[in-house]
């Protein structure tokens, strides 16, 4: 299945659901694909702003180590544009999130930059009325690769915690091949992930290089099995990705419009009356 | 930079504003009180603290940008996080806040504000980002701001007839 080698899981799952495919979940998955290409990684930073304060952790998002050398395509790039513009910048998780959400122009908008890519061109219609309206519809090649990737995926599925106990080669070039796409193994036991043989991996690494076989990005998914610090590690044994990334989006709809302010210790206490320009400082 | 301004770059940089744990965290206000996204936001944060690095290292006064400017007022209200953890903490040096006296001041500004520009140049070995540190010119020409209640006006931008 070389086109699950070169597409995205956001872009798997446009195709496999259209347009009853949820905002959330084409923004989590792509955000986890970057991860695992390692094109941003998340940093844990502990801190201590003042002595009366504990210390926190601060949970960041970083330009990852295949950033520069990464590219981006369109439903990617709002995850990216931060980094391009100042790639030592560090954004709070929650920021990061918010301002992907932000950008992506909501869902039919988003959709649409899925479905700009190359590889997924031949399988939209792409009529008049259809592109007026934003709607989803696949082209008959689109509903044959449709059938496929779900089939394919189905079957790797079924095999795959098999094949990392018994014969890890196979199940290596298997993940490999779908690329990003290991998101949608919903039997997929990741800790097994962990236990991968590093010699195999570097093997494999050998075996691709200078080989196009699974498209260009490759490299990138060899680099994550190649690396100790996996992509799981940074939320902690008890916190699921899941509902780390979910309840960072629903919290933008219950925001409080804070618009008052308070005081403690000598405060304030002869309100602010704002000041008209700034003409620098000393 | 040297190694010294390197280390103090590094503090300044790594230096939190947000509340994580905050639903609506300074940045947050930030975006909202000037209509920008987030996204430019969080760089117009990083740009205010290049800027107090700028401040930091420099025995003469420097001028921001209004957007950065805007960051600065911002944090300012933050007292603890901009007194206590920013100014004593981080940094040890209190570094205050100069409202212009009137237009008096006029040549004076620009004149800082264009020293600042190339000063950023100097330390950072890169052009100040064009639309957070706009050019003198726009720095002092585009200075009309009032705060309207958006529950009961509309905001119609004016036509115009030269490319901004």
């Amino acid at each position: 299945m070389k086109l699950l080698s070169k597409i995205t899981p956001a872009e798997t799952i446009l195709i496999q659901q259209g347009s009853t495919a949820q905002l959330k979940n084409l923004l989590k998955f792509t955000f986890m694909d970057l991860l695992l290409k390692k094109v941003i990684k998340i940093v844990d930073v502990e801190k201590q702003p003042h002595p009366r304060d504990g210390v926190r952790v601060y949970t960041y998002v970083e330009a990852g180590k295949n950033f520069e050398k990464y590219t981006a395509k369109a439903h990617e790039s709002i995850f990216l544009s931060s980094f391009a513009n100042e790639a030592s910048i560090q954004i709070l998780f929650k920021h990061f999130v918010k301002a992907a959400y932000e950008a992506s122009g909501g869902k039919k908008s988003y959709r649409e930059s899925i479905k700009s890519s190359n590889e997924l061109r031949p399988y939209f219609n792409e009529s008049f009325f259809i592109s007026l309206f934003r709607f989803i519809k696949l082209t008959d090649d689109g509903k044959k690769v449709e059938r496929a990737i779900t089939s394919y995926l189905q079957e790797v599925n079924l095999k795959i915690n098999d094949l990392l106990e018994n014969d890890q080669q196979k199940a290596l070039e298997l993940l490999i091949a779908i690329g990003g796409n290991i998101f949608l193994l919903q039997n997929l036991n990741f800790d097994l992930l962990k236990k991968l043989d590093k010699e195999l991996i570097k093997q494999q690494k050998a075996l691709h290089t200078g080989n196009d076989s699974h498209g260009d990005s490759w490299i990138f998914y060899t680099d994550f099995y190649d690396d100790d610090y996996l992509f799981d590690h940074n939320f902690g044994e008890n916190d699921s990705f899941d509902s780390f990334f979910y309840d960072t989006m629903d919290s933008f709809d219950s925001e409080f419009d804070a618009s008052s302010c308070s005081s403690w210790d000598s405060g304030c206490n002869s309100g602010c009356s704002s000041c008209g320009g700034c003409g620098g400082c000393n | 930079m040297t190694a010294t301004q390197k280390l103090l770059w590094d503090k300044i940089r790594s230096f939190e504003i947000d509340d994580p744990n905050s639903s609506f965290t300074f940045t947050d206000r930030l975006a909202r009180e000037n209509n920008w996204t987030l996204a430019y936001s969080l760089r117009a944060v990083l740009e205010y603290k290049k800027f107090l690095f700028l401040i930091a290292i420099s025995d003469v006064p420097q001028t921001p940008s209004d957007q950065i400017d805007q960051v600065w007022h911002l944090h300012l209200l933050y007292t603890q996080s901009y007194w206590i953890d920013f100014c004593q903490n981080t940094i040890n040096k209190q570094i205050h806040h100069g409202p212009t006296k009137g237009s008096e001041e006029k040549q004076l500004f620009r004149e800082q504000y264009t020293r600042t520009l190339q000063f950023y140049e100097t330390i950072f070995l890169k052009k100040p980002p064009k639309d957070i540190w706009v050019d003198v010119d726009t720095r002092f020409k585009e200075i009309h701001f009032t705060r309207v209640n958006r529950h009961r006006n509309w905001i119609i931008p004016k036509l115009s007839f030269r490319k901004r």
